[in-house]
């Protein structure tokens, strides 16, 4: 009898985990330098990347819940037939098309920003998953329905690992274009708080825009090596035959 | 004997974008407790299908297939051509699967999972992911599965034809073993002339697409089989004259 071995760790070696914890750093760093040279309180910029990022990861979780309860409902069967058509035109209507509606609702808040944050990362969350539940084995449904799980234990064992390879594809790319709405949202709405506000504040000031810009890239960059690469790469690994 | 599975007049068309697929016609027959029984044909003869349906996980179809009175879901297993490990469990948990579905303690899980890996020397592996193990591994925890939940009847799909000839003679050897011992049934499904003719009761032959029923051959040959015997390459002959393409 034969075998391999293979490892899923996320971090390969010394060299990658202390990479990584230099990523982790680095953008707080460049947040204590940037503050320096601008003139500006470490304490303010610090309290408009918490408030931007909060907003973003309250609608982050609405949407995946939204996506992930759509997806499974609606994946497969006469309830697909019928739902994705409507779902692709939905998701080609032009999102900022409905920012006055929510600002006439809301006004300049939180939920306004939420919202719109919710409407435009549910998308490729909701298509992601949809992708990675079609792409399922047939056998695999098959072995699963002779195993007879069902309710929490389907859930566990089969339809959560089969779409989390597509809920962190859809993440990735939900969240990229999560920040830019963000920022646009904050910056079209007129909030008084956020990285929206930041660069609205100093729009006229071109180096601290710069600096402010390559920062807001580093931060995503961090993220998305830190947490989303590594995330992606293990459940690769975990779906591996 | 009294019939496990009665199949009356089933037949089975695929539909898919106007285009009409005509994969089974007018199957009749009856699979009786405890035998071993082997569907062979030509490719696209629908053995596959016939299969599925039996085992109730095709559920269109026309015609009538019934199981013996109080025979469930619960009492079947299945063994996959690709296995049909999930990646993302280890051996343990895949084995354990069917026990979890019908929730079963996890005290007792434990003990029958543990009674597995031990009849199919796997006990060092268990915390294996299916890709780290071999085909011939990955059958053994396939087959471990299947029985784990201790059923009356397996239905196998072409269950060696993914392996070396050594690990698929030495799986043949453990399964006939195991069928003897808890006295089981089992329906498979073959294009290896040869495993029917060493495993089966009974042999039915399927004609090539609309698979219609050609033949069913009893196997009188006494266990256990001399695959170079006269007797044994006579059968085969007669099998391979049966089967058109």
């Amino acid at each position: 009898m034969s075998h391999r071995k293979t490892h899923s760790h996320i971090y390969q070696s010394r060299l990658h985990i202390l990479t990584t914890l230099f990523v982790v750093v680095l953008p707080f760093l460049f947040l204590f330098f940037f503050s320096h040279v601008a003139h500006l309180e470490s304490a303010h910029l610090l309290n408009d990347i918490r408030t931007s990022l909060v907003r973003l990861v309250i609608a982050y979780i609405i949407a995946v819940v939204f996506a992930w309860v759509s997806a499974v409902l609606f994946y497969k069967g006469k309830s697909a037939l019928i739902a994705l058509p409507i779902f692709d035109v939905l998701q080609s209507f032009p999102t900022f098309g409905l920012l006055p509606l929510a600002t006439y609702a809301w006004g300049a808040t939180d939920s306004t920003i939420i919202f719109f944050l919710v409407i435009t990362i549910i998308w490729p969350l909701f298509f992601s998953i949809i992708s990675s539940l079609k792409l399922v084995r047939r056998d695999w449904n098959e072995a699963v329905e002779i195993a007879g799980l069902k309710g929490f234990a389907y859930v566990r064992h089969f339809l959560f690992p089969v779409s989390l390879t597509g809920l962190i594809t859809g993440s990735i790319i939900g969240l990229g274009e999560g920040w830019e709405a963000l920022v646009g949202t904050e910056i079209i709405v007129g909030m008084h708080d956020g990285l929206g506000s930041f660069f609205i504040t100093f729009s006229q000031n071109t180096s601290v825009t710069m600096f402010g810009i390559f920062g807001f890239l580093l931060l995503i960059f961090s993220i998305n090596k830190l947490l989303w690469l590594p995330l992606l790469e293990w459940s690769h690994l975990k779906m591996e035959e | 004997m009294k019939p496990i599975i009665t199949v009356l007049n089933v037949s089975k068309t695929f539909r898919d974008s106007g285009e009409v697929l005509e994969v089974l016609k007018h199957i009749n027959l009856e699979i009786h407790q405890g035998e071993f029984f082997v569907f062979v044909g030509p490719s696209g003869s629908g053995k596959s299908t016939l299969l599925r349906i039996m085992s109730k996980l095709e559920k269109e179809y026309d015609g009538t297939m019934t199981w013996e009175e109080g025979l469930s879901q619960k009492d079947m297993g299945f063994i996959f051509q690709q296995f049909a490990l999930l990646p993302w469990l280890t051996v343990e948990e895949n084995i354990a699967l069917g026990l979890v579905g019908r929730g079963v303690s996890l005290l007792e899980q434990e003990t029958i999972v543990r009674r597995e890996l031990k009849q199919f020397n796997l006990e060092h592996f268990k915390d294996h992911r299916p890709r780290e193990l071999s085909g011939g591994m990955r059958q053994r925890v396939g087959i471990a599965r299947a029985l784990a939940t201790q059923p009356k009847i397996i239905f196998m799909d072409e269950p060696f034809s993914e392996l070396d000839s050594f690990t698929a003679r030495e799986l043949k050897d453990e399964l006939l073993a195991i069928w003897a011992e808890r006295h089981l049934t089992i329906v498979m499904v073959t294009h290896i002339i040869e495993d029917a003719v060493e495993l089966a009761d009974r042999i039915a032959v399927l004609t090539s697409r609309p698979g219609m029923l050609e033949k069913v051959v009893s196997n009188r040959l006494p266990r256990p089989r001399k695959r170079r015997s006269e007797d044994f390459y006579t059968l085969e002959d007669e099998l391979y004259k049966l089967i058109k393409p």
